[in-house]
């Protein structure tokens, strides 16, 4: 299970936040579950503007998760595009569909259950990366399988092993990511920003099916809650 | 290591000449030689060694011990790193001021206890094995629990896992004296206190007979003569009751090598090294073996054996030149496998006079036909580079001891770590015999690398890097 750290570094921090307002790409990804289920991230933006997003959110495009479902396609990209044209996203969307399953969050907004993934395939970034605690995470496409590690900093000690997890979907376009440690399973938002990635991890979850439920982490205006209220780790690209 | 030199292969065909006259050794000869070399000190005239059975399943820092070779030279004792592999850890040393010359090192036989003798007329040392440490060897001098007996030794065999028998003397005249290990300091218990020559070895089989003899002979009695005494004899002398050598037991054989470095296998075969260049006695470059119905024979009152008859006894010899001054057998049950060991310094065909040691001792390793093959590749566990994984060829390309198709080690530093952790992901997904499958990190062996395999990867996470 990934593990959330304190670390931050706001200037990198907020550095990172205009870039992902800027790249409306990301806009992929609303909302997020328990951030301390996941690799952390350094804050980004304010409070305020997260609130807006999360407001946003909800008040984007509600509907619920079964007609969201059922009215998407498996291409159904362009549902992330309009939501990221209408800068939906959220907190709020995120816990409703957390606490009914039927939360009306999906949509047109985008912020419902992943459609657009195929099983496998390649990661859409692969290296070694490292945040500011020098947690580091490793990517990895393999001709069979995509994994991807978290590997805590300093010399390899028995008390602080690795964790691995097995991709089992990959979600266009651009960085959502179903994931199992082969006990659980988890939904991952990746924001890319040059040498810098910021991710989001859901908490763990039974099922693949429940994990592709789940919603978005908020990357409308600021990643600094946009996970499940809590902020992106963000890593920086290190050698392989 | 598999790849025998030329000179190895010559010697296997003079053992296949010998063993094809005589049913005790046939099932040695069935296989092909693997070589093993000895750790080697220039402050050692030689190196000791023993090796754990293959029952044993205890580790250090990691790794296995069993059916892997401890070896003693000058101040350091090693552990062999794999089956099969000339890498040698060091797992406990001695003071600064010790150097082993020569010595013995007998593991008990449930592998729990290590008796070393530090060399003539130095101390024996016993420990547990639990002592020793690949990350931080103990000097065995001050480490706790140490036990240490101010007597001369020269050889040593267990009887149990309680009574250390020390055979020790000088040149006319040795003693057979016993240690109750579980003793603190306790004094000898002696045993045979009047054996007419210089020290022999001496080993007891599985019923505890003993076999014991003359290393080097004066007067009347010849280098290389072995006797045995039945266990209840035996036990006698454990209460009080010593023996005579030249008024009780048997004699099984004469002028077999100078009868030191002594071993039964598992069929009661007995095993003899030794080498005599001193004395002159022509006993010297080869180890020999007594055959167990031989055995029998005589401790039941029958004929002694007959050096030349292969019924009763053959020689082994792992050097073409047969100028070796000490040629030495040990034997692991449970592997089936029996190591003898040479001095090759010189090679045919300029043979010296003879060979002393010092260099690194190299030996031939011998299975029987019953010798374990976990993964089935045509090599014995006990010479196996990666015995859980098929690998006929025994490749190690990194020289690391992990034959590569077994090798978790990728970036050969002796740690799992991130570099072996990347690696394990590049194959993450694949199954034997695709390109980027890793044998060393399919580690349920299943043919395929999954998160199975990581989750035992993970339990090795900044250890050393075993890779089995």
């Amino acid at each position: 299970m990934p593990q959330s750290h304190p670390a931050r570094d706001v200037v990198l921090a907020r550095s990172i936040s205009r870039a992902i307002v800027a790249l409306s790409v990301f806009a992929l990804f609303i909302g997020c579950h328990d951030n301390d289920a996941v690799p952390a991230i350094d804050s980004v933006g304010s409070a305020g503007t997260d609130e807006a997003a999360g407001s946003s959110g909800v008040a984007g495009s509600g509907d619920t998760a079964d007609s969201a479902g059922s009215s998407r396609s498996p291409g159904s990209a362009g549902a992330s595009e309009t939501a990221s044209s209408s800068g939906s996203g959220g907190a709020a969307g995120r816990e409703v569909a957390g606490s009914a399953g039927s939360a009306g969050v999906a949509g047109a907004g985008g912020t419902g259950p992943l459609s657009n993934c195929t099983a496998g395939g390649a990661l859409f970034v692969v290296g070694n990366y490292a945040d500011s605690a020098d947690n580091q995470l490793l990517l990895r496409t393999a001709p069979k399988a995509a994994t991807f590690a978290l590997v805590p900093p300093g010399v390899a000690s028995p008390v602080h092993p690795p964790q691995l997890f097995l991709v089992n979907r990959v979600c266009a376009p651009g960085g959502a990511l179903i994931a199992s440690d082969g006990t659980a399973n988890y939904r991952l938002d990746f924001i890319q920003s040059g040498s810098q990635l910021a991710v989001c991890s859901s908490a763990a979850v039974a099922t693949l099916d429940a994990a592709l439920a789940l919603p978005p982490a908020n990357l409308s205006l600021s990643a600094s809650t946009g996970c499940s209220g809590q902020p992106f780790t963000v890593y920086t690209a290190g050698a392989l | 290591m598999f790849s025998p030199p030329a000179h190895l292969l010559l010697a296997t065909l003079l053992v296949l000449a010998f063993s094809s006259r005589a049913s005790a050794v046939d099932g040695y000869s069935t296989q092909p030689p693997y070589s093993l070399t000895l750790p080697a000190s220039d402050l050692s005239y030689g190196t000791a060694a023993d090796v754990f059975d293959g029952s044993i399943t205890i580790r250090v820092d990691g790794f296995p011990l069993r059916g892997r070779f401890l070896a003693a030279v000058g101040r350091t004792i090693y552990l062999q790193k794999n089956f099969g592999a000339d890498l040698w850890l060091p797992v406990a040393t001695l003071g600064p001021d010790d150097t082993m010359d020569p010595c013995f090192i007998k593991i008990s036989p449930n592998g729990k206890e290590i008796a070393l003798g530090v060399g003539f007329y130095k101390p024996l040392i016993v420990f547990e094995t639990a002592l020793l440490s690949v990350s931080a060897p103990p000097n065995l001098r001050s480490a706790p629990g140490v036990k240490i007996w101010d007597e001369n030794t020269y050889d040593g065999a267990w009887r149990g896992n309680r009574y250390l028998f020390i055979n020790a003397g000088a040149d006319a005249g040795s003693q057979l004296y016993a240690i109750d290990t579980e003793g603190t300091t306790g004094a000898p218990i002696p045993i045979m206190p009047d054996i007419p020559g210089a020290s022999g070895g001496l080993a007891f089989d599985g019923a505890g007979n003993l076999v014991t003899g003359v290393g080097f002979g004066y007067g009347t009695t010849a280098t290389g003569q072995l006797k045995i005494w039945p266990a209840s004899l035996v036990d006698a002398a454990l209460a009080g009751t010593a023996l005579s050598y030249p008024e009780s037991g048997k004699v099984l054989i004469e002028g077999a090598s100078s009868a030191a470095s002594l071993g039964f296998d598992s069929s009661g075969n007995l095993f003899v090294g030794g080498g005599d260049v001193f004395g002159n006695s022509h006993q010297y470059g080869y180890a020999g073996l007594v055959s167990a119905d031989a055995v029998q024979r005589v401790l039941s009152g029958g004929a002694i054996a007959d050096p030349m008859a292969p019924a009763d006894y053959v020689k082994l010899q792992p050097d073409p030149c047969h100028n070796d001054d000490a040629t030495n057998v040990w034997y692991a049950p449970s592997l089936g496998m029996l190591v003898v060991t040479a001095n090759l310094t010189s090679t045919p065909p300029d043979c010296a006079r003879f060979d002393m040691t010092r260099s690194g001792p190299s030996g031939q390793q011998f299975f029987s036909p019953s010798a374990p093959d976990t993964d089935s590749d045509g090599i014995p566990d006990g010479a196996d580079n990666a015995y859980l994984t098929p690998n006929p060829d025994q490749k190690d390309a990194d020289g690391d001891g992990w034959g590569d198709a077994a090798d978790c080690d990728a970036d050969n530093d002796g740690v799992i770590n991130r570099s072996d952790l990347s690696s394990l992901m590049a194959a993450f997904g694949s199954v034997t015999g695709e390109a980027n499958f890793a044998g060393g990190y399919d580690f349920n062996h299943d043919a395929q690398i999954d998160l199975a395999d990581f989750a035992l990867f993970k339990q090795r996470w900044g250890k050393n890097a075993v890779c089995e």
